[in-house]
């Protein structure tokens, strides 16, 4: 199916920023599973600009903005083409997707939690399906609440309270699916019907990486964009910026995604 | 030489006014010293006036003590030479691999020679080697940096501080005069586009007081203020 | 040797004290310099000894050279077997952002200070890697200087090599790897413990000392920036900053002493990091343990320098070897650095060592347990003037550029206190000259 896809993110600051560096992860790949046909990207305002790519072969547009300015916008517009199929092809995932990572350490009552789960889960047969029991557990478990967890806030953490938003989900399911011996990584993309951008997990079985969304309970279809994969988190930030000045403002971000054509 | 970043650079002239000011208020104090020993207790009041410093000592043995070690006062002041050895020292610490090793060492030896003189009966007999320590630190400078631009931007900051401390003592106008010669020479080594470059509008306020050989008090503010305002990015 | 050179250590430490010759702690989260105490008796290694330490030192900072270069691309070690997965991608030493990564002519511990220790019936053993930014070479560096003036008839009277080429072997290690453009060295700032040691080390070498401020990064390329507006070029950036600072665009994103986008330029291949960033996956006290074992797998040599005897409660044998003899062991946390995070079971009162074993049990990757090295005393004169022995050890300098070279000096440090083993200047140790003699 192809999608058009319209994304704008604009920081201001309580008072102008200078000497701003950042890092922006917003170009979507072409995986196999997504297609991108069209994309036009801008970062306003920006001194210096080059496109790069990160160590988990995202690409990254990478930049700085000299002089003073108090709002910073970054922003994607495109089409792709989306294939039904929820997986991306991998023959060996890199070994840390398997290893805890900062976000993701299974401590305390999260690895009660994987203890209590995993004898319940399916084994044998279709592997997807015990993938799809964990994420089912995340998603019952959890309550979906914003601004009580932030982007240091562990899956340890975030689990204890019961509650957060989508990367908070994501970080616990990979906390479990990595107990269980299952690559996995974090995914930040754009998902219809979400305003802002999302976070899923995307689990590696039989030579697939298949896309799973905790906070929705369901697998990535149609309707997710995938912008960059890491192990948390900390590898897929949109943006990352260090600057001279006060501190971030706002932050506001439109997103429109809407399907236009039937696939080809 | 190498290399100077914007950071280096402002050490430099920092280092440079703050080895000045150590030198010319230590002398400077010493013939308020000499003063107060028989004739005008009060005296250090001038001095403090001259360098508005309130006067918060009391008494001269007070503030011979305060002014130049932070003794007996609560709140370490900033126009101590204690205090100004403080931030000589800071400066020249980050300028180890511009100066050199042996330059910092005069520093470090004149800032402990200093600090041992506070327990010393006869002062001005203590301090003396505080006061060569600095001498050696200025020749070791002018042996390392003769010609660079370091050397030039040190030298700026040294002669600064000197003009501003003269000036605010009202020395000899053929004093005055000649430190001003020795900064035009320097000046006239910096390029236009050199953040010290001299702002011309300064300049000459700076060459206009000084022509008038003396009286000065009446233009203090304005020449004071050209000196701290001579590397001011002009506008167009 | 003729005789032990008659100076006292006060007029070292005055000289020391001359030149600022110090290092920084923080108490009570206030910094403070202190001198580094200098013992004058210097520690003597023969001619003969030096040449059989300083191969088995090249030997294993190549195999560590080659360990990193496998981990950072096809992981052999891990697919034959030698090193099991566990030690390497969970340490936290490991950067998955490095992976793929072949930094400039392949080297990755340029420079490597490798403690060894020395026990009583001569034997040398080696006690820890640092193959991060290892500091430590400026104190014996500056020392000798020093104690050739202080002290000139012990160095006409002793065949003592020369140790002051280090800068020499530094420009040759930097330039080795340069990108074209500058070398400088990266200091976090003046209020870093090792402050003195980056700006001497500055001064030796020529290389510009710059704080992250006075660097940039452009299209992939790393600049520094000088008073005029201009920039030029940086080639090979000599950094004294942790990996997690180095580049808040790639690494802990909150850090004010990282080069943002410095990582981008490594990648690109545009600079050299010395050591390059993931080098702690190698000097993990874990990871220790498989040394010799890397070079057997990389060199198909016999280790000339031994491991202290060590165990890894990962093995099920080393546990129970290690629960057994807890309390003649010296348990170590494989995280801790610095002499933190060391214990020495004899120390233990029966209660704690039950929760020790506990914690080892919970978490077997988490410790590796050692023999505790009756390693030698060294005399040093205590403030009376008299002879006291103290323990000591000795970190080597290995400087890996074209070839890889022993600076024929090193760092020997010393416990303050009668009954401790604990060397680090971070806990109050002092230091000594390390004379090779050179017949």
């Amino acid at each position: 199916m192809v999608t058009r896809f319209q994304y704008q993110t604009a920081l201001t600051f309580v008072s102008p920023a200078s000497e701003h560096r950042f890092l922006l992860k917003i170009l979507p790949p072409s995986d196999g599973r997504q297609r991108v046909i069209d994309l036009a990207w801008s970062v306003e305002p920006q001194s210096s600009l080059w496109l790069t790519h990160d160590a988990f072969g995202n690409a990254c547009v990478a930049g700085f903005a000299d002089m003073p300015h108090s709002r910073f916008t970054f922003g994607i517009s495109g089409k792709a083409d989306i294939s039904s199929e929820p997986y991306v092809l991998c023959q060996s995932p890199p070994p840390v997707f398997a290893c805890p990572s900062a976000l993701t350490r299974p401590f305390g009552a999260l690895a009660d939690f994987y203890a209590a789960l995993a004898p319940g889960a399916p084994d044998g047969g279709e592997p997807l399906r015990r993938i799809e029991h964990f994420s089912h557990a995340v998603h019952s478990r959890m309550e979906y609440k914003r601004g009580v967890t932030d982007i240091a806030t562990t899956a340890g953490e975030v689990f204890a309270m019961g509650a957060g938003v989508c990367q908070d989900y994501a970080h616990i399911l990979l906390t479990l699916l990595r107990l269980d011996k299952t690559p996995c990584r974090y995914v930040a993309g754009l998902a219809s019907g979400y305003g802002e951008t999302h976070a899923w997990v995307e689990a590696w079985t039989g030579g697939r990486f298949y896309g799973v969304d905790p906070t929705r309970d369901k697998l990535a279809d149609e309707g997710y964009i995938a912008l960059s994969r890491g192990r948390d988190f900390n590898d897929c930030s949109v943006e990352r910026g260090v600057y001279k000045g006060s501190c971030k403002g706002t932050q506001t971000i439109d997103l429109t995604m809407t399907a236009s054509e039937a696939t080809r | 030489m190498g290399i100077i970043s914007v950071e280096h650079s402002s050490n430099l002239y920092w280092l440079g006014r703050y080895a000045e000011r150590i030198y010319t208020t230590l002398y400077t104090f010493f013939d308020y010293y000499d003063r107060i020993l028989d004739k005008d207790k009060d005296c250090y009041k001038v001095f403090l006036g001259k360098l508005h410093i309130e006067d918060k000592y009391g008494d001269h043995e007070s503030f011979i003590r305060g002014y130049l070690y932070n003794d007996g006062v609560a709140e370490p002041d900033t126009f101590s030479v204690s205090a100004a050895f403080g931030f000589a020292q800071d400066n020249a610490l980050v300028m180890r691999d511009v100066i050199g090793s042996e330059s910092l060492a005069y520093i470090i030896l004149a800032a402990d020679a200093f600090h041992y003189s506070r327990d010393a009966h006869n002062l001005r007999l203590a301090l003396m080697p505080a006061v060569d320590y600095l001498l050696a630190f200025w020749g070791s400078i002018d042996d390392k940096l003769a010609s660079g631009e370091e050397g030039t931007i040190i030298k700026c900051g040294k002669l600064i501080e000197r003009l501003d401390l003269y000036f605010r003592f009202s020395y000899d106008h053929r004093l005055i005069a000649a430190e001003h010669e020795k900064l035009c020479h320097v000046l006239r080594h910096i390029r236009k586009g050199n953040p010290y470059f001299y702002n011309t509008k300064q300049l000459s306020v700076l060459v206009e007081v000084v022509g008038m050989k003396g009286r000065y008090a009446e233009r203090l503010d304005d020449v004071l203020n050209c000196l701290g305002r001579l590397f001011e990015r002009q506008s167009a | 040797m003729d005789s032990i050179p008659p100076i006292t250590a006060h007029e070292i430490n005055r000289l020391m004290a001359r030149y600022g010759v110090k290092f920084g702690i923080y108490k009570n989260g206030e910094f403070i310099e202190q001198l580094f105490p200098f013992d004058p008796i210097p520690r003597v290694i023969t001619a003969e000894e030096f040449g059989y330490l300083a191969k088995g030192l090249v030997q294993r900072v190549t195999a560590l050279n080659c360990f990193l270069g496998d981990i950072y691309s096809e992981a052999k070690i891990i697919k034959d077997g030698v090193v099991p997965e566990e030690f390497v991608y969970i340490s936290t030493g490991y950067l998955p952002e490095c992976a793929g990564i072949a930094p400039p002519k392949g080297i990755y511990s340029h420079i490597s200070g490798i403690d060894l220790v020395q026990s009583k019936d001569g034997k040398w053993y080696i006690l820890e890697d640092n193959l991060r930014v290892p500091s430590g070479a400026s104190y014996p560096l500056i020392a000798r200087e020093l104690c050739r003036i202080a002290n000139p008839d012990a160095f006409s009277q002793n065949y003592v090599t020369d140790n002051r080429d280090y800068s020499d072997l530094l420009n040759d290690t930097m330039n080795h790897v340069n990108r074209g453009g500058l070398n400088v060295i990266l200091t976090p700032g003046r209020y870093n413990a090792a402050y003195f040691e980056h700006s001497y080390l500055a001064e030796r070498t020529g290389a510009p000392l710059v704080t992250a401020s006075q660097l940039m990064v452009d299209n992939k390329v790393v600049y520094m920036k000088d008073y005029l507006g201009g920039a030029a070029r940086v080639g090979a950036v000599y950094r004294r900053i942790s990996d997690e600072y180095l580049d808040p665009m790639t690494f802990c994103r909150d850090s004010l002493i990282g080069v943002p986008h410095i990582a981008d330029a490594y990648r690109s291949g545009n600079v050299a990091i010395i050591n390059a960033p993931g080098n702690g996956v190698a000097d993990d006290k874990g990871v220790y343990y498989f040394v010799p074992k890397m070079i057997e797998y990389y060199l198909g040599q016999t280790p000339l320098l031994e491991n202290a005897p060590t165990y890894l409660p990962y093995y099920e044998s080393d546990m129970k070897y290690t629960l057994e003899n807890i309390g003649k062991l010296v348990i170590k946390d494989v995280s801790e650095a610095g002499g933190y995070g060391v214990v020495f079971g004899s120390n233990l009162p029966p209660e704690k060592l039950v929760e020790l074993k506990e914690l080892i049990k919970r978490e077997p990757r988490r410790f590796i347990s050692q023999e505790v090295v009756d390693f030698i005393d060294l005399d040093i004169l205590d403030e009376g003037g008299g002879l006291v022995p103290r323990k000591a050890d000795l970190r080597a300098f290995v400087l890996t550029g074209e070839e890889t070279r022993v600076w024929a000096s090193g760092l020997t440090r010393f416990s303050r206190h009668a009954d401790s083993f604990i060397v680090n200047s971070s806990q109050g140790g002092g230091f000594k000259d390390t004379w090779v003699l050179s017949l």
